[in-house]
């Protein structure tokens, strides 16, 4: 998916289904419509990051997101957005790690053909619903930033990882390590990368940066990753009754 | 009639918040077994079928589950077998299951109240308490599946490591139970077996005619074991504890104990002391095999009337399981040893067994649901008990099995 805004303000979207699509490529996100609220913003430039660890490796699947130092360069997305969406696939949260902007809405889709019993139970925002085979939930309005990680309640091995953030500027590496923004006001940013395997306090490390950037600017992240949980069960068989 | 109506309601109201799921096992299967009169049919054969060739409803098994929006939930399991020895269909399990979303903390309560299974089985854990790996269950859990069930609470209180960034986790389960006095019985007399049955809760299981139990010893005792019988209102406990590595598998380690008072007879029924510890892992080794090993060890015993043990057997049994699935395909091999040890003087009544059983056993997926199994079964065991019967104590029994399994 790729929502593209520009100085001036028009908002291309590709099909639904895109934007279904979760965030695992590289993404950008930027403001739209309410640019012109915020009154004059001098210049954009797009930026580009390249993730690696310590040996030059790239890492993929990370969350990447700028917040402006000063307050007012901050943007706000539009809202005509369509929600967000985590889906319930082959009992696994598809995709594991997702990132959204603070007030917007976010539906669980259960693709599988059994029930599963979605739960939040620490973090900013609890929640708990039973889900039915084939079937989604209303949207929800997230409304505070923060760490949220989800589990089933049936399926143990299950697990998946949402960040709400407090910025438009926002994105997940792609296999190469990258994240691209089309559009990022030129300012200074904090720029912090996330991840919920990421062996440092809060799952983050941040660092100041300012653009427009004259080139890629490859960050090195020398925080440890642990092994990414794979969400499969260790009795391997479908037919499985909860013995 | 205005009972009928205001249970129609109460019914409706219940079921309307509620999801229900059926789903079961149609195992049909044609074997021939190489051996003896089958310990189904009161022979001291190890196999649940009798020798020769046999088609059979090996398992209709439904399991019912009703499901609310909050944390509880009921389950019914049913059973059927149609295999030419008892042919019998009648309940399994029937509980109500609570499960409690974890804590911040990450501490999970659940608990179960019914006709339940000791948790102890690492191999049956599909539909109806069947085994995706092989057809027969190991010596262990078709003796668990015989005549080690109960009505009782279970109580789990488990850590889920994930919420503290760990990927162990850890559970403690206690559980308190009733009507199983007479458990030990078919482990003494008819000693291990490798079975794809499980007791239905109003069966009761026939004794083979062994020199005390006909006309000798234990004259007070009737033709058949009830196994599901309470006669002194102990209750019993089950505790096991267990790691989990997220992703790679779990040891167990548990303690049973009926705590029955020996000495009473009732109904032709005696009460019979039985305990013993557990100890169990599931492993995923590398090439995608995995392990599953158990062991028990323990002891059952029986009073007589005057106060003296006239059976005090010692009993173990471990089993070791590789199983490699890939594609459609499942292949699974099973080694497993065996023994009775007879401690009491009871002439007539000579428990003494030990042997080694192999399981080989290849499984492939039609489609979703739907599998086709042939398996060889066999086992090289010595028991002089069957002496007294006109065979040889030595004896190695041979069956092979073809199923068709439908999961639905």
């Amino acid at each position: 998916m790729k929502v593209t805004a520009n100085l001036g303000c028009h908002i291309s979207f590709m099909t639904e289904n895109e934007v279904n699509v979760n965030y695992r490529r590289t993404m950008a996100l930027c403001a739209g419509l309410l640019i012109g609220s915020l009154g004059v913003i001098s210049e954009v430039s797009a930026d580009k990051f390249r993730l690696v660890n310590p040996s030059g490796e790239p890492m993929p699947d990370l969350v990447v997101y700028l917040q402006a130092n000063k307050a007012a360069q901050s943007a706000f997305i539009d809202k005509i957005s369509l929600p967000v969406e985590i889906h319930q696939q082959d009992k696994q949260f598809t995709p594991y790690i997702t990132v959204m902007q603070k007030g917007h809405e976010l539906q669980f889709v259960n693709d599988d053909d059994i029930t599963h019993h979605i739960y939040s139970a620490a973090g900013p925002k609890r929640f708990s619903f039973k889900l039915k085979k084939d079937s989604g939930t209303d949207s929800i309005v997230f409304d505070q930033v923060g760490h949220i990680s989800m589990g089933c309640n049936v399926h143990d091995w299950m697990s998946g990882h949402l960040l709400v953030v407090d910025t438009p500027y926002f994105a997940i590496t792609d296999e190469r390590g990258e994240a691209e923004f089309d559009a990022i006001p030129d300012a200074d940013y904090t720029l912090t990368t996330w991840h919920p395997q990421l062996s440092v306090d809060n799952h983050r490390v941040s660092q100041q940066i300012s653009t427009p950037l004259s080139q890629t600017l490859i960050i090195t992240v020398t925080a440890p990753m642990a092994d990414i949980p794979e969400q499969k069960s260790l009795d391997d068989f479908e037919f499985l009754e909860g013995y | 009639m205005k009972y009928w109506v205001w249970m129609l309601c109460l019914f409706s109201s219940i079921t309307l918040a509620a999801e229900h799921k059926v789903s079961g096992v149609v195992d049909v299967r044609a074997s021939y077994t190489d051996g003896i009169t089958s310990y189904v049919d009161a022979g001291l054969g190890k196999f649940r079928f009798n020798p020769n060739g046999q088609l059979s409803l090996a398992q209709g098994g439904l399991s019912y589950q009703l499901d609310w929006d909050n944390p509880l939930s009921a389950h019914v399991v049913a059973n059927a077998y149609w295999d030419g020895v008892r042919d019998n269909i009648g309940l399994t399990e029937a509980y109500l299951k609570y499960k409690g979303l974890p804590w911040s903390n990450g501490l999970r309560l659940s608990a179960k109240i019914g006709i339940l299974y000791p948790d102890i089985s690492m191999e049956n854990i599909a539909t109806a308490w069947s085994s995706p790996y092989t057809l027969t269950y190991s010596s262990i859990n078709s003796w668990i599946g015989e005549e080690v069930r109960h009505i009782g609470g279970q109580f789990s209180l488990e850590h889920l490591g994930k919420f503290s960034g760990s990927s162990h986790d850890f559970q403690l389960v206690a559980e308190l139970f009733q009507n199983n006095d007479t458990t030990g019985a078919m482990i003494s007399w008819h000693g291990w077996t490798n079975s794809s049955r499980q007791t239905l809760w109003q069966e009761k299981l026939p004794l083979s005619a062994l020199p005390s139990l006909n006309g000798g010893s234990f004259t007070e005792q009737a033709k058949e074991s009830d196994p599901f019988l309470e006669l002194d209102y102990h209750l019993g406990y089950h505790v096991k504890t267990q790691w989990r590595l997220q992703g790679l598998g779990r040891v167990e380690l548990g303690y049973y104990d009926n705590d029955v008072d020996t000495g009473l007879v009732k109904e032709g029924q005696y009460t019979w002391l039985t305990q013993f510890g557990h100890v169990g892992t599931k492993w995923r080794l590398p090439y995608h095999i995995e392990l599953i090993a158990q062991y028990i060890k323990g002891d059952t015993s029986m009073r007589s009337l005057s106060g003296i043990n006239v059976v005090d057997n010692d009993y173990e049994s471990g089993f070791m399981l590789l199983s490699h699935r890939w594609q459609k395909h499942r292949i699974s091999f099973r080694f497993e040893n065996f023994s009775v040890t007879d401690n009491d003087l009871t002439l007539d009544d000579d428990n003494r067994e030990n042997g080694n059983a192999v399981t080989l056993s290849y499984g492939y997926q039609l489609r979703k649901g739907w599998f086709l199994q042939a398996e060889y079964n066999r086992i090289d065991s010595t028991r002089p008990a069957r002496e007294a019967q006109g065979y040889d104590k030595d004896l190695i029994e041979e069956q092979w099995q073809f199923a068709s399994r439908y999961y639905f």
